[in-house]
């Protein structure tokens, strides 16, 4: 039986990369749903209201939700000119604060997105448009979503530079 | 406190955190966090939020996501190995005739592709070990690839482009059909390179074994494999530049076109399905958290009136227009060797970008200079993200410091052909007035 801690941890993978599962098929409708859009325009000279906005709205949601995924492979940008150059126990400690860092700025990011997405979802803004969706409503609380989701995977990557730092020193600089 | 100060401290802070490692994403929204608490307190957060969002739904941006998918599915449809083949059997008699192929191929591909990494792959994986079982020199032949891989960039549909024509306003079309022509201009510099490096050293490029070489009807037979990968470019840049469709839309069909071309080859299982999807989004992950970030933190800047006084500080150095055109391509050159085109694209380019409008040059022939620029920080050493690619993808006998050498002249073709555009802006700006 595993320790608590650690069954928590993997769910925590988990919720990044199944989110990121799901939203990555988005992508693909909006693109289906485009190419729809263009094939009743020119075919039938029947333009459609929703394509446009829905496409946005779902590139956009894919988009946010990518945060989390992103990160639970440690794939964000990043300059590792100087860990090429130094000791390895200061690759480490300099690993652990920027760590702790990304965890700060998510949280950050998370604090500053809570009142913009709670103003929209109560408000149920619309987006002022012909077809006037919620879109606003639906997408603007993302932003958070994502963020605390990045924030909760940025602490997972942190326990796992503290106490388990074999697993990411190989490539994932 | 002013603005001096300031923005002293914010690119202070910067130059450290990145030299530390930290992720871009989170030092851009450290920085735009505090500076918003310090200049208008917690009520200014929700502005970082509303940056973030404005960038994400930024409708030009959809074509991104589209063009990535496009790309990822391609890599899986196996056709980069048909295009190669189809024009392999051309590079018959001439010395280096496999190496120009190459880059043939190469232009093919970026013209149905706007992503370097999966250029580099695809061209590594089919074009490298042709080259080396016929004895190229094996810088010649990194060299071209790498090369070759990195025109992704300059021909569209390019993301380079897309992400550019967001940050300076100006119309992702346009821009389409203004880096044409210098795309097309420095891969045929390249294979001329290749010829001349052929014709004085003809060891370094062998021609074909007798035996390889096929009669003109089998030639002609190769060539229907060229077919539905001619289609997929033609009718996404068609559209483009006939104006019947906006990029976005293009990017759809194309990805739609795509999408049929790996059902035609039975090529889409669960797996690779899964697998695409993956791919773009952590593309999308990377690229966009990243600009979020820096959206966020140049909105408080502009604020704080942070972008006017570099404006200013700039307009004020003592140098010609030319020579702060300059400048500023030695600045790209320099980041360009430390970080990613994203990275640098959305740092610079919001400054940039409206010196370029106050000394009334054409932005769009700007995006072109960017945007050859960036053509060199993605082949340079010691970071040069192609190399890495290619070096993932390369057998063991090519070692990193092979890349490295074998990048070198194509880059100095690329400073010559980067020159000409600049002394020369009608290189790019002709064809958009020609097709109007």
């Amino acid at each position: 039986m595993e320790p608590f801690w650690e069954v928590s941890l993997k769910y925590i993978d988990q919720l990044s990369i199944w989110s990121g599962t799901f939203v990555s098929y988005f992508f693909l409708i909006s693109v289906l749903i485009t190419s729809y859009e263009v094939f009743v325009r020119y075919m039938f000279n029947a333009p459609t209201t929703w394509i446009f906005e829905s496409s946005i709205a779902l590139s956009a949601a894919a988009i946010l939700l990518a945060g989390p995924a992103t990160m639970q492979l440690r794939q964000h940008i990043s300059i590792t000119a100087l860990y090429t150059i130094i000791p390895k126990k200061w690759i480490r400690r300099l690993i652990i604060t920027r760590s702790v860092f990304a965890l700060a700025v998510c949280l950050g990011f998370a604090w500053a997105s809570w009142k913009f997405g709670m103003t929209a979802i109560t408000t149920w803004e619309t987006s002022g448009s012909g077809w006037n969706a919620p879109i606003p409503a639906l997408i603007k609380p993302l932003v958070f979503v994502s963020s605390s989701l990045m924030a909760l995977q940025a602490f997972r990557n942190l326990l796992q530079d503290i106490f388990n730092p074999s697993e990411f020193e190989a490539d994932n600089l | 406190m002013s603005v001096e100060y300031i923005s002293l401290a914010i690119l202070m802070a910067m130059i450290v955190m990145m030299i530390l490692g930290f992720h871009l994403a989170f030092i851009t929204g450290s920085i735009a966090i505090v500076s918003t608490l310090l200049v208008i307190g917690p009520n200014g957060l929700p502005l970082i939020a509303a940056r973030m969002y404005t960038f994400v739904t930024t409708p030009a941006l959809m074509a991104v996501p589209m063009f990535i998918l496009m790309a990822t599915f391609m890599e899986r449809s196996g056709v980069a190995k048909d295009l190669f083949n189809s024009m392999y059997a051309w590079s018959g008699r001439m010395r280096g005739g496999v190496a120009i192929q190459t880059m043939g191929v190469a232009v093919v591909l970026a013209a149905i592709t706007g992503i370097v990494g999966g250029e580099i792959v695809m061209l590594g994986l089919v074009a490298l070990p042709q080259l080396l079982r016929l004895n190229y020199d094996k810088h010649l032949a990194v060299g071209t690839i790498a090369a070759g891989g990195a025109l992704g960039t300059m021909i569209p549909p390019s993301i380079v482009l897309i992400m550019f024509a967001v940050t300076a306003g100006v119309s992702t079309g346009e821009l389409f059909k203004a880096t044409l022509m210098p795309g097309l201009m420095l891969a045929s510099f390249y294979m001329l390179y290749i010829f001349i490096t052929c014709k004085i050293n003809p060891v370094k490029g062998p021609i074909l074994p007798e035996e390889e070489q096929l009669s003109l009807l089998e030639k002609l037979y190769t060539m229907r494999k060229l077919f539905f990968p001619g289609l997929i470019g033609f009718s996404v840049l068609g559209s483009i530049y006939g104006g019947v469709a906006s990029v976005t839309e293009a990017a759809s069909v194309g990805c739609m076109a795509t999408i049929v071309l790996v059902l035609v080859r039975k090529k889409m299982t669960k797996k690779n399905l899964n697998g695409a999807l993956h791919d773009t989004l952590i593309t999308c992950g990377k690229l966009f958290w990243l600009s979020m970030g820096a959206t966020a933190l140049i909105g408080i800047f502009n604020i704080m009136g942070g972008s006017a006084y570099l404006q200013g500080l700039v307009s004020g150095l003592p140098f010609s227009p030319m020579g702060i055109v300059i400048i500023m391509m030695l600045i790209l050159a320099l980041l360009g060797m430390f970080m990613d085109w994203i990275g640098i694209l959305i740092l610079t380019m919001p400054i940039f970008i409206p010196i370029i409008k106050a000394l009334e040059f054409d932005p769009i022939w700007f995006g072109v200079l960017f945007c050859m620029n960036m053509q060199i920080s993605f082949i340079s050493p010691p970071f040069g993200p192609a190399c890495f690619y290619l070096k993932s993808v390369a057998p063991k006998e090519v070692s990193l410091m092979d890349i490295f050498r074998g990048v070198l002249p194509f880059i100095g073709v690329q400073v010559i052909a980067l020159a000409l555009v600049m002394y020369f802006p009608q290189i790019a700006l002709w064809f958009p007035a020609f097709i109007g």
